[in-house]
């Protein structure tokens, strides 16, 4: 049988998650009267205590003890608020670096001291070379974490030459172009825990995040905006684009949810099922922008409205992992077993 | 959230597996085309014999009326196994089996039950569906096709469109308007109609896949009597006796199609690993190559959509998702169809048979129209679902 429901106590976990989030961040923080810098930083060390960095981490290695589905459930929150990047930098760093045996920083990455950057690899299918470029997201993190199908690294700041910090897609997170020559020490390969694909998972989890979350703001807009005496909602223009956002995050958090829990089970078709959950969550998540944006008229335009957030998050992590035409032809490489 | 095989559900595949080796018939079912779809009518009822004998009949049907009363996960396996083996499509029986039983189930007489329900398990005669008319499509309401009381009979004027093998089948489920100063979905009544009575003419619809398809029909009723004893609820009652059925159509039915089309994309991607137009494989062209990844992954996330929906039904928490996944699949197995016309260049012009690709791409442009148009599908999510303010529609 095929169960993909969470359960009671796993959604109560989420939901906590989420009225933290609620009270302390959300998505006004990033408007720009607030401040065109990342707001996430000063909200680091509170989220650590609550184990929002550690959820999937087992007791020894100081963590909550939950499994991917807990982890899952709370990255589709973490995308719904937008919060930074290093989050994901943060949970999958910590995994290296206990996998890697160094219990320093794990404690440091878990407790929010130390937040931990994400590299976008400049990669074929056949997965990452050194030496070879990346792309920085979060650059002013003091360690990034990058991976492909076969291993994932965990690299301080000085392991990177030719660092040139740039503008940003997303001006509240930091980029710069750089270079690597070696792989680090710290290094997992996906035989010894498939580190990668959990990450995967975790970006098709905010990725539906923020695709709800853009339905949301489309749907409450289209209700209230009134043109030629009428809410556009009732005009079927508008209102099928609404349809088809819900449809794409429906199928987007169910193939999520299947790919979960066939990680969760090691089964066979986890492979599968995650890249293909990585296609449908990311083209969700853009296209879902791109609606929210066009819902909006001419506010969609301006940094008034949150929907282009949605938008830039949505390109940056589809860069990190290996983006939609790389995901495509990961697929096709494999077979599904289901 | 688990993805678990139990040893029951073993079991219970194995069963499966083996009697469909056993019994899936060899010959090639018939098609359209010969003898206006009388061969293949008699095929497909010959196939669902084979079942009903084997207890494989009314899988989804409770045991009190002749079904094998299967659980949600069971259908799943016999669905899945079925497609593996390359069963039958079951074609002309898919009204009698997924909506006219199941409506008699819920809303028929007893008396209507114990006559029709064994007559379409075993098997002996199709059923078709006098829904549409030609001034009512999506706005299925305001239907026109008039019955009188005359007596114990209704009497039936008006006809009918787009009713599948109307020409082949001997009842019909009927759709008409006993109340003349009703509007809309008031004043419709839900009846059984002997398609063999007199002053019905079943005209075939020549459509876009012919030349010499028989599939669709036009169904003229000329003072047709049908007996009172012959209507399903109430009079004036059929709207929701209609609805029981369409809700059938919209959910659990559509799990076999499914898991086809998901095969389909494999066998798709076969063809494209064969030499294409230029003597290259296809799929190593990144474009082709692209399109099937896309569609691969939109097939998974399909069956992933269906079987959240199937555990949201057993928790007695019915979503409103069935007009999404209508939607998503309709619109993704059309770009399928037409991913594999592009595959297969030149070769594409040949009419194929019946399960060929350049048919099954014809066909395609029905999936966004039958059983509520994407465009309906779409008021529904957005009204239904998201709350958003009701577009036109008359009282």
């Amino acid at each position: 049988m095929i169960d993909l429901l969470p359960t009671t106590d796993q959604e109560a976990i989420a939901d906590g998650i989420a009225d933290f989030l609620r009270a302390k961040m959300p998505v006004t923080r990033l408007r720009p009267q607030s401040s065109s810098r990342n707001p996430d930083p000063q909200y680091w060390r509170a989220m650590g205590e609550m184990g929002f960095f550690s959820l999937g981490l087992n007791a020894e290695a100081g963590g909550v003890g939950g499994s991917v589905i807990e982890e899952v459930l709370a990255f589709r929150e973490f995308g719904r608020f937008l919060v930074s990047p290093r989050i994901l930098g943060s949970v999958i760093g910590a995994r290296v670096a206990s996998q890697a045996g160094d219990a320093d920083l794990v404690s440091g990455i878990i407790s929010g001291a130390t937040p931990v950057g994400l590299a976008a690899l400049h990669r074929d299918v056949e997965g990452f070379g050194f030496p070879g470029a990346v792309h920085l997201i979060e650059a002013d993190a003091a360690w990034f974490v990058f991976w492909d199908e076969r291993s994932a690294w965990l690299a301080e700041r000085a392991d990177f030459s030719d660092l040139v910090p740039l503008p940003g897609v997303d001006g509240t997170i930091q980029v710069a172009s750089a270079r690597i020559e070696h792989a680090p020490r710290r290094r997992i390969e996906a035989a010894i825990e498939p580190i990668g694909r959990r990450a995967a998972l975790l970006i098709c989890a905010t990725m539906v995040g923020m695709s709800e979350a853009a339905l949301a703001e489309a749907v409450e807009y289209v209700k209230l905006r009134e043109q030629f005496g009428q809410p556009i909602g009732a005009f079927q223009a508008v209102k099928h684009r609404c349809s088809d956002m819900a449809t794409r995050v429906n199928a987007a958090w169910s193939q999520t949810l299947l790919a979960t829990a066939c990680a969760h089970h090691e089964m066979r078709d986890a492979t599968f099922q995650t890249i293909a959950a990585k296609i449908v969550a990311t083209d969700a998540a853009i296209r879902n922008a791109g609606a929210d944006i066009q819902n909006h008229g001419g506010m969609g335009f301006t940094r008034e409205v949150e929907a282009h957030h949605f938008l830039k998050r949505a390109h940056l992590l589809d860069q990190v992992g290996g983006d939609m035409q790389l995901q495509k032809k990961l697929l096709m490489r494999q077979a599904p077993a289901l | 959230m688990r993805i678990e095989v139990t040893r029951e559900e073993e079991l219970f595949r194995e069963e499966v597996r083996d009697w469909l080796h056993d019994n899936v018939p060899k010959d090639e079912r018939p098609t359209e085309d010969v003898d206006m779809g009388r061969a293949m009518r008699d095929f497909d009822l010959a196939w669902q014999k084979t079942q009903y004998e084997g207890g494989w009949a009314g899988l989804a049907w409770p045991k009190e009326f002749g079904g094998r009363g299967l659980a949600i996960d069971e259908m799943l396996i016999w669905h899945e196994e079925y497609a593996r083996a390359h069963a039958p499509r079951i074609g002309t029986c898919f009204v009698g089996i997924n909506h006219a039983g199941p409506t008699l189930i819920a809303r028929g007489t007893a008396e209507q039950q114990t006559f029709h329900l064994p007559q379409i398990l075993r098997g002996d005669h199709i059923w078709c569906q006098g829904f549409s008319e030609p001034t009512a499509g999506s706005d299925l309401a305001n239907i026109k096709t008039r019955a009188e009381v005359d007596g114990d009979h209704l009497v039936v004027n008006g006809s009918k469109i787009w009713t599948s093998y109307g020409h082949l089948a001997k009842y019909g489920e009927l759709l008409v308007r006993t109340d003349p100063d009703s509007r809309k979905h008031a004043g419709i009544t839900w009846t059984i109609v002997d398609m063999e009575s007199p002053g019905i003419e079943a005209r075939p619809i020549s459509t876009m896949t012919g030349p010499d398809d028989h599939h669709f029909c036009q169904v003229f009723y000329n003072d047709v009597r049908i007996p009172l004893s012959n209507v399903v609820g109430e009079i004036n009652g059929g709207w929701s006796v209609a609805n029981t059925t369409l809700g059938f159509e919209r959910g659990t039915a559509f799990a076999a199609e499914q898991i086809h089309q998901a095969m389909l994309i494999e066998n798709l991607i076969d063809l494209a690993r064969r030499p294409g137009p230029d003597g290259r494989p296809r799929i190593e062209d990144g474009e082709y190559a692209s399109r099937l990844a896309m569609i691969r992954a939109e097939m998974a996330a399909m069956r992933a959509m269906t079987y959240r929906s199937l555990n949201n039904a057993k928790r007695n928490n019915p979503g409103s998702d069935g007009s999404m996944i209508r939607l998503y699949f309709s619109e993704a197995q059309q770009r399928l169809k037409r991913l594999a016309m592009d595959i297969l260049g030149p070769a594409g012009l040949e009419l194929s048979g019946d399960e060929g690709w350049t048919r099954l791409y014809l066909r395609s442009f029905s999936v966004t129209i039958a059983a509520g148009s994407c465009d309906i599908q779409r008021n529904i999510i957005g009204e239904r679902v998201l709350g958003l303010p009701r577009g036109p529609r008359a009282q």
